[in-house]
Parts: structure tokens; C-alpha cells; sequence
């Protein structure tokens, strides 16, 4: 016997690592192994019989923007991208909230003389709120159209070093809108699955660009670089700012209700202010393991 | 019906996702003439002293128009775009093309006022550093030089160097050398003007440093109105009772604010030769083509309202002197030492 002591001396030395790892690697294999002998339906649902996922998603993304504050040119780049959400849904009712966020150094074709990039950083969170649609054409169990409101968010950060005085572009809008959702049940093999796609446009919103020229407020002793975020507000709606997001995806049911979702996303936004017209365009495709809980 | 509109969703779907061609502008022209006519758009939307400088940016677009063509070279395109430029006569403006930069520079019609050689060998022996802070004690004044507004400093350093002057046997004067100093962070300045000032004043107070007008709209004569910029009574460690800043022509942009906003200060003297001055900050914007237009998209002016674009003039006026310098000695310090050494 190995007095108790001596065993968490030995821990806090580092020596039990590679027992620990090991011991963590054949649990989670016992819970899958486990998990197998359950019955594909078998999704656990809360008190109120909702069916609730929470989901991790990682995926790569291919982000482009024009931006008349920063350059005339338009900046890509592809990189990395991370997301979180939480859908709970019942026969009627479907709601998600879904964050997302990547981090990408841009670019844009030129000589080697002219070489520059821009460092973005973005985050979106957007809650839906869905009604199921009861369309008798097409209500035979594996068509489900859901309807409803979105409520979204979203700041990007953008950092173009050459710029100097100039180089921080930082926006953000809050919007309200539609969303609707298509889904078709199929199988694939004896798993089921699910098409799914989701088209949400906001109707109105309040957004922040950099003011005229995107002078730096520097000259300011109370400057604050966060305050750049609301330093000039617009509301407004299709004409000033303007939204399209778009999700395709595949819900693959894998055993004890879990799920995994492979996305394909185009989310499209516009922003216009006295500063000019602001297009930021991302393709993101993300694998995405839902916990069912 | 219902393959339809599946077939519809799917349709939508994918026309969403490679419809940024419609949903995005065309890629700018990167032709000679369309970049020539951004350069001048550019700053006839942005740049802040057309009126100040009295000069006719549309008849300058006429005159430089005319020997542009699409098929010249990007040198001769470059070298016309800076001359057009340089007859605004701003050191606030660049243009950045990669194989090379254009900007305006008349300093060399200036006398520098300043002998590196000379101070490292007479006059920075036996200082001590902190951050970028370099220091002495000379007859019981306090020397301090700082020379590069982009190197951090903060209260700590400062203070520091407060603490180590006294110990060294300072008294209540203090010379602040910025001659020749560059940089561009107001973060820096803000934090050593909080050092200077009136120390134990048993009332409140309040320095106004300068003001700043901004760029509104494309028009020239779209700015907001002037915005003052203060700073309070603040229980920063404050350098010593006399303070003189020693400046010249070499220092341009936010050393120059530095000193105007110093010298608000009744604790503050400058004394020597104007400094090069500060336009107002600057706006950089990248062309169709990649190259960085800089220009000033903003005005600042002294808390006076005097224009302070062609320099921040001393309150004593001290030159180099030839036969100083050859002597091994700095007019400058050896004057401010003069003024500062009969001070209680």
C-alpha cells in the first residue's frame, strides 16, 4: 500500500499525468459504449418536454470586407472560427441562441513593396424564437417549417496597422428580425437526420461605425477605445443596414440523443454611415457536436 | 409541390451563397488616371487646411490633370501625385507607394538647435536611465531628457524618477529636454503633463491645454466646433515648483502639442527655438492601387486659438551658438540653468 500522502505528493509532482489520462480516455469509451445501447429516439427531454442541445462547434472560415474606411481594396482571408449555441425545441417551439466568433489576419493581393493586413476580430450572437408552421401540403412528418423573430447582435474589431492615427476600425449593431426555418427528416442508414435550412434577415437595427474619416479620438484625455464602439450611432433599417444569414446544415443523430451538425453558413452584412458603405461578407463551415441534456 | 419547394430552398440557398459578386461593389480601377483623381478626392473630402493654406485644390487638379494618362508609368504617376501634393506644403501629408514615400520637409531651412555629439559628450555623462526617461543632477537643477513620445512611460517611472533627482541632491527647478523628439502617442503626453503643473495649489484647478476642430462631410468648411482639452488638479508627484522645456524645429506633431499644452501651465517656461508644429492628427487611407494616403483631417490650436500648424514659439527665444558649442557647452541648457539656478 502507497500511503496517502506519498500518492498526493506524487500528484502534485506531475508523476500520476499519464494514469490520470488514461483512466479520463477509457471512461469516456465506457460512455460511449454505453451510449450505444441506446435507442436512436432516445433523446432526454426536460420536465416541460422540450428536447435541449448544447453545442460546440470549430470550423474554418472565409471572410471578406470592403471597408472605405481602411481601403478601396477588399481584404479575404480563410481561418479559424468557434461556436457555441443552445437550441431548445418541442413539437411547436423552436429557439437557439448561437454564438460565433473568428479571428483572422487579413489580406489582400499586392506587390511586395505594398504588403499589408488587417487584423479582424469578430463575434455574433443571435437568438431565434420559432413557431412551427402548420402548412398542410406539407405536414406528412418529414417536412418541419418553423417561423419566427430573431434577435441578434454582433461587434467586429478591425486593425489595420498602416494606417496609423486611423488604423482601429471598430462597429457593432444590435438588430431585430425574421427567421425561418426549413427541415426535412430523412435517414441515412437507420440514423436519423435532418436537412436544414435557416434564412434570417433583421428589419431594423442600431449600429455603430467610425465617424467621418475615422479620426482618432487621442486628442481626447478622457478617450476610451471601447467608447469608439458607440461613439456614433445610426438606427436604421434595409437602407442603412442590412443583414442576410444564411445556414445550411446536416443534423446527424448519433446514439443517446446526441447530435452532430455540419454547417455551411453565409452571413452577409452591410453598414452605412457618413463614414461610406461597409460590406463584410463570411462563409464559415462548422462541425458542430450537440449534447443533448 | 413539395419537391418544388425544396427545390426552391435549395435554389435560394445556394444563390445566397455566391451572390457576394452582386451584393459587393466592383473592385476599384487601378488604372493611372483613377488613381490620380482618388488621390485628389481624397483630399479635397478629407484634408483639413485648404482654407488655412489659401490654395485652390481644384485649379491644382487642373494643372496636375493634364499629365496623367493611363499609360505613364507608376513612377511619373507617383512623382506627380507628390508634387500636387507638396504644394500644400503640410508635413502632416505622405504618400506611401512602396518603392517610395513622399512627404514635405523644410526643416533644413531651419538652424537644429540641437548637438547630439555635444550632450553625449558634456552633458549625458553620468546620467541615470528609467524607461526612456535619461537624468542628472547639474548644480542642484534637475535634468531630464525624453525623446520618443512612443515609448511607454507611465506614473510609476515618473515617480521614480522624482524620488532618485531629490535623493540626488535636486532642488525646486528642473530643465525638461524634448529637442528633437518624435512620436505620436497622446497617452505619454497626457501622463508626463500630469507631472507637471502645481503641486500643493490648496485650490482647484484646471489647465486648458489646446483645442481641436474635426472633419464632418466632404465639404471644406465642414468641421465641428472647437472642443477643449483640459487637465484637472491631480494628485500626480509633480516634477519641481520651476519647470523649463527646451525645445527646437525638430520636433513635429505631438511633441509640439506637448509643448503648447505645457506651456499653459504658470509653473512652465519654454525657452528655446519654435518647434516645427502640429497641424491637428492625421487620417491614412489605402488606395485602389495599395498606396497609403496621409493627410491632416483635423485642426488643433492653441488654448489661446492661436494657429500653432507653422511652430509653438518659445517664451524665450535662445539659439545655438557657434562659439558655445565649440567651448563645450549647449547655449540652451546653459541658459535655462542661468534663469533656474537664482530660483528659490
Amino acid at each position: 500500500m502507497i500511503p496517502v500522502h506519498t500518492i498526493l505528493k506524487r500528484l502534485q509532482e506531475g508523476k500520476y499525468l499519464k494514469h490520470i489520462t488514461l483512466c479520463v480516455i477509457l471512461s469516456i469509451s465506457f460512455c460511449n459504449l454505453y451510449a450505444q445501447d441506446v435507442n436512436d429516439d432516445e433523446t432526454i427531454a426536460s420536465k416541460n418536454g422540450y428536447t435541449r442541445y448544447l453545442g460546440f462547434g470549430v470550423g474554418a472560415a472565409y471572410r471578406m470586407f470592403l471597408d472605405p474606411v481602411v481601403s478601396s481594396i477588399r481584404y479575404s482571408k480563410i481561418g479559424a472560427t468557434g461556436s457555441i449555441t443552445n437550441i431548445k425545441t418541442n413539437e411547436t417551439k423552436y429557439t437557439e441562441l448561437y454564438f460565433q466568433a473568428s479571428y483572422l489576419e487579413m489580406n489582400r493581393p499586392s506587390d511586395a513593396l505594398l504588403k499589408a493586413h488587417v487584423k479582424v476580430l469578430n463575434g455574433v450572437m443571435d437568438y431565434k424564437h420559432l413557431y412551427k408552421i402548420d402548412l398542410s401540403f406539407l405536414n406528412d412528418g418529414i417536412y418541419d417549417v418553423r417561423a419566427g423573430g430573431m434577435f441578434s447582435t454582433q461587434f467586429c474589431t478591425k486593425n489595420a496597422e498602416q494606417l496609423g492615427n486611423s488604423s482601429h476600425v471598430k462597429e457593432y449593431d444590435v438588430s431585430l428580425g425574421a427567421s425561418i426555418k426549413f427541415a426535412r427528416q430523412q435517414f441515412t442508414g437507420d440514423r436519423k437526420s435532418y436537412l436544414t435550412w435557416e434564412l434570417s434577415i433583421p428589419f431594423i437595427a442600431m449600429f455603430g461605425r467610425p465617424g467621418y474619416l475615422n479620426q482618432a479620438g487621442t486628442l481626447n484625455i478622457e478617450h476610451n477605445s471601447f467608447n469608439d464602439f458607440f461613439a456614433y450611432n445610426s438606427f436604421g433599417t434595409f437602407g442603412k443596414f442590412m443583414r442576410l444569414n444564411s445556414r445550411l446544415s446536416y443534423l446527424y443523430s448519433i446514439k443517446n440523443g446526441n447530435k452532430l451538425r455540419f454547417t455551411y453558413q453565409w452571413d452577409y452584412y452591410k453598414m452605412k454611415n457618413i463614414s461610406g458603405k461597409a460590406y463584410n461578407i463570411e462563409h464559415s463551415f462548422i462541425l458542430t457536436y450537440l449534447f443533448n441534456y | 409541390m413539395k419537391k418544388v419547394i425544396v427545390y426552391i430552398a435549395l435554389f435560394a440557398a445556394i444563390c445566397l451563397a455566391s451572390c457576394e459578386r452582386l451584393m459587393m461593389p466592383k473592385k476599384a480601377s487601378t488604372k493611372r488616371v483613377d488613381v490620380f483623381e482618388e488621390v485628389w478626392s481624397t483630399m479635397d473630402k478629407g484634408y483639413a487646411f485648404f482654407s488655412y493654406r489659401n490654395i485652390n485644390w481644384d485649379s491644382l487638379h487642373t494643372i496636375y490633370r493634364f499629365g496623367i494618362s493611363d499609360t505613364m508609368t507608376e513612377r511619373n504617376l507617383f512623382d506627380s501625385c507628390a508634387n500636387m501634393l507638396g504644394a500644400l506644403q503640410d508635413r502632416g501629408i505622405t504618400l506611401f507607394a512602396g518603392f517610395s514615400t513622399a512627404y514635405f520637409d523644410n526643416t533644413y531651412k531651419y538652424k537644429s538647435n540641437f548637438n547630439k555629439s555635444l550632450l553625449e559628450q558634456k552633458y549625458w555623462p553620468g546620467c541615470e536611465r528609467t524607461g526612456p526617461f535619461m537624468y542628472k543632477v547639474i548644480d542642484s537643477v534637475s535634468y531630464v531628457y525624453y525623446g520618443n513620445f512612443d515609448d511607454h512611460i507611465d506614473d510609476g517611472q515618473i515617480e521614480a524618477v522624482i524620488s532618485r533627482l531629490k535623493n540626488l541632491g535636486a532642488k525646486r527647478s528642473m530643465i525638461l529636454d524634448v529637442r528633437n523628439s518624435i512620436g505620436s502617442n497622446t497617452a505619454n503626453m497626457f501622463t508626463l503633463l500630469k507631472h507637471l503643473g502645481l503641486d500643493s495649489a490648496g485650490f482647484d484647478y484646471t489647465y486648458y491645454l489646446y483645442q481641436t476642430q474635426y472633419k464632418t462631410g466632404p465639404k471644406h468648411d465642414d468641421f465641428t466646433e472647437f472642443e477643449g482639452t483640459w487637465i484637472d488638479k491631480n494628485d500626480s508627484k509633480k516634477f519641481a515648483r520651476y519647470i523649463i522645456v527646451l525645445t527646437n524645429r525638430g520636433m513635429y506633431g505631438i511633441p509640439s502639442l506637448f509643448v503648447t499644452s505645457a506651456k499653459s501651465m504658470q509653473t512652465v517656461k519654454v525657452m528655446g527655438d519654435s518647434t516645427a508644429g502640429i497641424a491637428g492628427l492625421t487620417t491614412s487611407k489605402e488606395l485602389a492601387n495599395g498606396w497609403v494616403l496621409t493627410y491632416t483631417s483635423s485642426k488643433i490650436r492653441s488654448s489661446e486659438g492661436l494657429e500653432i500648424i507653422d511652430g509653438v514659439a518659445p517664451d524665450t527665444l535662445v539659439s545655438m551658438k557657434s562659439s558655445d558649442e565649440s567651448a563645450g557647452k549647449d547655449t540652451m541648457i546653459e541658459a535655462a540653468l542661468a534663469e533656474l539656478k537664482i530660483k528659490p
